[in-house]
């Protein structure tokens, strides 16, 4: 504890990081840091006056997997996912390679990326296409949660008070076809891009499943239109990925989301993903 | 706020505000001057110190996230013989001398090596992404990390895999 400054709390158990989270309500928590010291050019950090850092966790570090899922603790760094190797899905690879730089995924965690809305462009887009599942904790409560209704629309998650995220679940399938792509700024948040992420599979020549999600200031994703191209033979014909691509357009004919330039660069990606997925 | 950790393998321990850089408690407190205070940002890299077994901007690590960890600065590797490695493979290439980037360079090729013995220059490229150096073209510089990895590899296991 520090009285001029900040006041610190490194707990060794959740159980004592809710303890002093009802007892200093305001209090922040702290994985890697990198996002609340983002920015901060000056001398010293501008820091919240409660701190939770969240780094002594063992519970929050943990990777399990089992058949079915990967398991990923919430204080789990960048890097150390990408040292998971080839249990990591290849979509979240390529997320989480384009975030940053080598050396701040050393500090940064998978569930400050995720949280932060200013980072919702990073690895959040992959989570959704994966169906990953996030556990939320308060002191008396768990729940799960589907990636796609964590953080649906501009802004904060839906975190209630007191509450944490924990652990991701992620599915473990095997996807033949898998395209990430970044619009706008490279490795840095940036208000007016967004990240597409999208996986498909194929059986015997036949699309069986293919999801596609586009994170930005919104998160735009249709499980009705994507179900609408399962089943088609491969190649896909022009027609088809033409009838596709139409139902995105209508869709997004009169959303504040994706507009412009970025919703045509959205639509060019779907269209050169139909068309690849012959490849 | 009371922080003790181990730095360049002694035990150390300071009292500190927690909303100090690492980088500013070892340039200040300790004159370890070779971490630079470049960007303040995290994005040059002359700022890099080994936290805990990783390579970290030590401008982004506030005073509390080193409690109980260990910090090995560019003055406490070049103790070692990976740092020779490192400066020889660089010297055969032909990789210029910075006072700014160096510390970067020298710690990211650590990094690399320790996680891929061998790299490729993709893999090279993609390791000094977070490394801002106008000194040395990307070409040489991935001719000297190769250089530094085949003599890890001699002085290791006495041969060239």
């Amino acid at each position: 504890m520090d009285g001029l400054h900040n006041q610190v709390f490194a707990p060794l158990t959740l159980q004592e990081l809710f303890d002093f989270w009802q007892r200093f309500p305001d209090a922040i928590p702290f994985a890697g840091g990198t996002e609340l010291v983002r920015g901060q050019g000056w001398r010293t950090f501008e820091l919240p006056g409660n701190i939770l850092a969240l780094f002594r966790l063992e519970e929050l570090r943990r990777i399990s997997r089992t058949e079915r899922y990967l398991e990923i603790g919430s204080a789990v760094t960048l890097d150390e996912m990408l040292g998971l190797g080839k249990i990591l899905p290849e979509i979240l690879k390529l997320a989480v390679m384009e975030i940053a730089t080598p050396q701040i995924r050393n500090l940064a965690t998978i569930g400050g990326n995720l949280c932060c809305p200013e980072r919702r462009m990073d690895s959040f887009a992959a989570m959704v296409v994966l169906d990953a599942r996030f556990e939320l904790r308060t002191a008396n409560a768990s729940r799960w949660i589907a990636a796609g209704r964590f953080a649906p629309g501009l802004g904060a998650p839906v975190l209630e008070k007191r509450e944490l995220l924990t652990r991701i679940r992620i599915p473990l399938e095997t996807w033949q076809h898998v395209s990430h792509c970044r619009i706008g700024q490279a490795r840095w948040p940036d208000s007016e891009g967004a990240v597409f992420s999208f996986i498909a599979r194929t059986e015997k020549g036949i699309l069986s499943e293919i999801r596609l999600a586009l994170a930005g200031k919104e998160l735009v994703r249709d499980r009705e239109i994507e179900n609408s191209i399962i089943g088609k033979n491969l190649p896909l014909h022009r027609r088809e990925v033409d009838v596709f691509n139409d139902r995105w357009r209508t869709k997004l004919q009169d959303a504040t989301f994706p507009e412009g330039l970025l919703r045509d660069r959205f639509l060019n990606l779907i269209e050169q993903a139909a068309f690849n997925l012959a490849d | 706020m009371t922080v003790g950790f181990i730095l360049n393998g002694e035990d150390v321990v300071l009292q500190t505000s927690s909303d100090k850089r690492l980088l500013d408690i070892l340039r200040d407190h300790f004159k370890l001057i070779g971490a630079k205070a470049g960007c303040r940002l995290g994005r040059c890299g002359s700022c890099s110190v080994i936290l805990n077994g990783k390579v970290v901007p030590s401008c982004m690590v506030s005073a509390f996230r080193v409690r109980g960890g260990e910090v090995i600065t560019i003055e406490g590797f070049s103790q070692t013989d990976e740092y020779q490695d490192i400066v020889s493979g660089f010297a055969r290439a032909g990789v210029e001398n910075c006072g700014y980037c160096d510390t970067g360079k020298i710690l990211a090729c650590e990094a690399l090596l320790e996680k891929i013995p061998r790299p490729t220059k993709e893999e090279i490229f993609a390791a000094y992404e977070g490394i801002l150096c106008r000194c040395t073209i990307p070409r040489i510089l991935a001719e000297g990390v190769a250089a530094a990895a085949e003599i890890r590899q001699r002085r290791r296991y006495g041969r060239t895999p």
